[in-house]
């Protein structure tokens, strides 16, 4: 049997009571909380006892401060003169444990527990979660900004989608946070002032667990999503990007407790970490840089339509440069055909919708994209629904062509012949 | 609504100023309070080292000594205002109910 086991637990500060019923539960079952990580608890098996778990406050204290703090040490003294051991620490919360069987409780003033919980929630909980709230707006007032500025980059992009999906939720999980801490304070102070104890809520770990599953379903959807639409390289991308940043924050969370317990100052412990975090992001993006090249949805498929056997191009060699993106509602595949060494071009945007009148709605799109006035088309002959030209003062021409799953956009230096337009929205793909 | 901060004194608050009527060291503050009480009040490591830090940060009491990780403390004459005023107001109280119900009435 393994020494050790980690689990993935979800508190808030403020719920310590939900955290000392798990914590004594885990005990009953054989398992001794040893530490708190970044994304695990670790606890040590031992034989199954009736321990008490307990968290108390330490207001002033900071995740940053030595083990041989004054202050936690006084705290520590006067613990262990009523039995409790200390379990660990995490932030300004304290867990002791004892295996007597009516030890005098930690808090015996719920006023001054309530006093406590108050000025460590202010740090631990209310400030960061402010800041993580002014990030997710920005976030989300940049993702509109740029979405209504290219909407169909947006809507085709499954990364984008589902950053666009999972930021509400953040929002509103950020303003769940805040609402249960706001009734839990108005609970307790009221309880508190006619004599009795600090409101019991378990309810933000409950919603967190939630969000949890939620985010890694969402997070499966994209890379099954991303491998079936033939863009395993973004899903990589993504899941070496993601694995990067659980190592960072491993690495900066073991830096930060090996600084700790060989007896370095907060203000020491604090510059280190940042710099190391700034030092390890700096990296990150260099490696991220060089990954998104290694990691590049293999070699460019031919396109479907070679712009030299089209009437009016030349019929020499033509160099391709194909991308593709796709979300589920949208796909987008752009081919870039130039003529080598010579100055004629051919581009074609095909948008694949999933959706029905989603493909009317990219048409609009690519028509707004124009600022030229442009000629509604015959569509028949190219066997399409739709069809729109436009000359431009370049000398280049542009049509749109859509039926009722595609929009087509072709660009071209030299004219294009109906046959062409019919051959490019027939195969394009 | 909340207790404005030290206007009254809770229970745990009143017997540990009153044991740091003389120089004490929180676990022995812990000890007093038990016996004072006959084991009635139990003062909770986590609320006293809260207490202290609190009574400390605002004058009530004065830290004498520190000798390794224990500390020891006593009452300023501004706790001891502070602890006095509290007793008559539990006199004041007391009085009330005697002039209301009699000594020994219940």
């Amino acid at each position: 049997m393994r020494d050790y086991a980690y689990r993935m637990e979800i508190f808030q500060p403020f719920e310590f009571e939900a955290m000392e019923r798990r914590l004594s539960r885990m005990a009953q079952r054989g398992y001794q909380l040893d530490s708190i990580g970044s994304l695990f608890w670790k606890y040590r098996r031992e034989a199954p006892r009736p321990t008490a778990y307990a968290v108390t406050y330490l207001p002033q204290g900071s995740p940053f401060d030595p083990q041989n703090d004054p202050e936690m040490e006084a705290l520590r003294e006067l613990c262990a003169e009523a039995g409790w051991e200390k379990a660990c620490d995490w932030g300004q919360l304290q867990i002791y444990r004892t295996d007597r069987e009516q030890p005098v409780p930690l808090e015996t003033d719920e006023s001054v527990r309530l006093t406590a919980i108050r000025r460590s929630m202010r740090r631990s909980f209310l400030l960061p979660n402010a800041v993580l709230l002014l990030l997710v707006l920005f976030e989300l007032g940049w993702l509109f900004f740029s979405g209504s500025a290219e909407p169909l980059a947006l809507l085709s992009s499954a990364a984008a989608m589902l950053v666009l999906a999972l930021l509400p939720v953040v929002l509103l999980l950020l303003l769940l946070h805040f609402a249960v801490y706001a009734v839990w304070l108005r609970r307790s102070l009221r309880s508190v002032a006619r004599g009795g104890r600090c409101a019991s809520s378990g309810f933000c770990r409950r919603a967190d667990t939630v969000f949890l599953v939620l985010v890694l379903a969402a997070a499966a959807s994209f890379a099954v999503f991303s491998a079936a639409s033939g863009q395993g390289g973004s899903a990589s991308y993504a899941l070496l990007y993601f694995l990067c940043i659980l190592g960072m924050a491993a690495a900066l969370n073991s830096l930060r407790r090996r600084l700790s317990r060989e007896g370095f100052s907060r203000g020491g412990n604090r510059t280190l970490v940042i710099a190391a975090d700034i030092a390890m992001a700096s990296a990150l993006t260099v490696v991220m840089v060089f990954a998104s090249g290694w990691l590049s949805d293999g070699p460019q498929a031919p396109p479907a339509v070679d712009a030299g056997t089209l009437e009016h191009a030349p019929s020499g060699a033509w160099d391709v440069f194909t991308t593709k993106s796709a979300s589920p509602l949208l796909s987008n595949v752009r081919v870039r055909q130039y003529e080598t060494g010579g100055d004629e071009i051919l581009f074609c945007d095909v948008y694949d919708a999933q959706l029905p009148g989603l493909s009317g709605w990219c048409v609009r799109q690519l028509l707004d994209e124009w600022e030229e006035p442009y000629r509604t088309e015959d569509a028949a002959p190219l066997s399409a629904d739709a069809a729109y030209h436009v000359f431009f003062p370049t000398g280049r021409e542009s049509w749109i062509l859509a039926d009722g799953s595609k929009a087509v956009r072709v660009t071209a230096s030299f004219p294009l012949t109906e046959t062409d337009l019919a051959r490019l929205f027939a195969e394009a793909a | 609504m909340p207790r404005e901060k030290f206007q009254t004194l809770t229970e745990q608050m009143f017997y540990i100023l009153l044991c740091l009527g003389e120089e004490r060291c929180g676990a022995d503050v812990m000890t007093e309070a038990s016996a004072l009480t006959n084991g009635r009040v139990a003062v909770g490591p986590g609320t006293l080292y809260n207490l202290l830090d609190q009574f400390l940060r605002d004058g009530y009491i004065e830290e004498t000594k520190a000798s390794g990780r224990r500390r020891s403390y006593r009452l300023t004459e501004k706790g001891r205002v502070l602890l006095r005023e509290e007793y008559d107001r539990l006199r004041a109280r007391i009085g009330d109910y005697e002039r209301k119900l009699g000594k020994g009435e219940a």
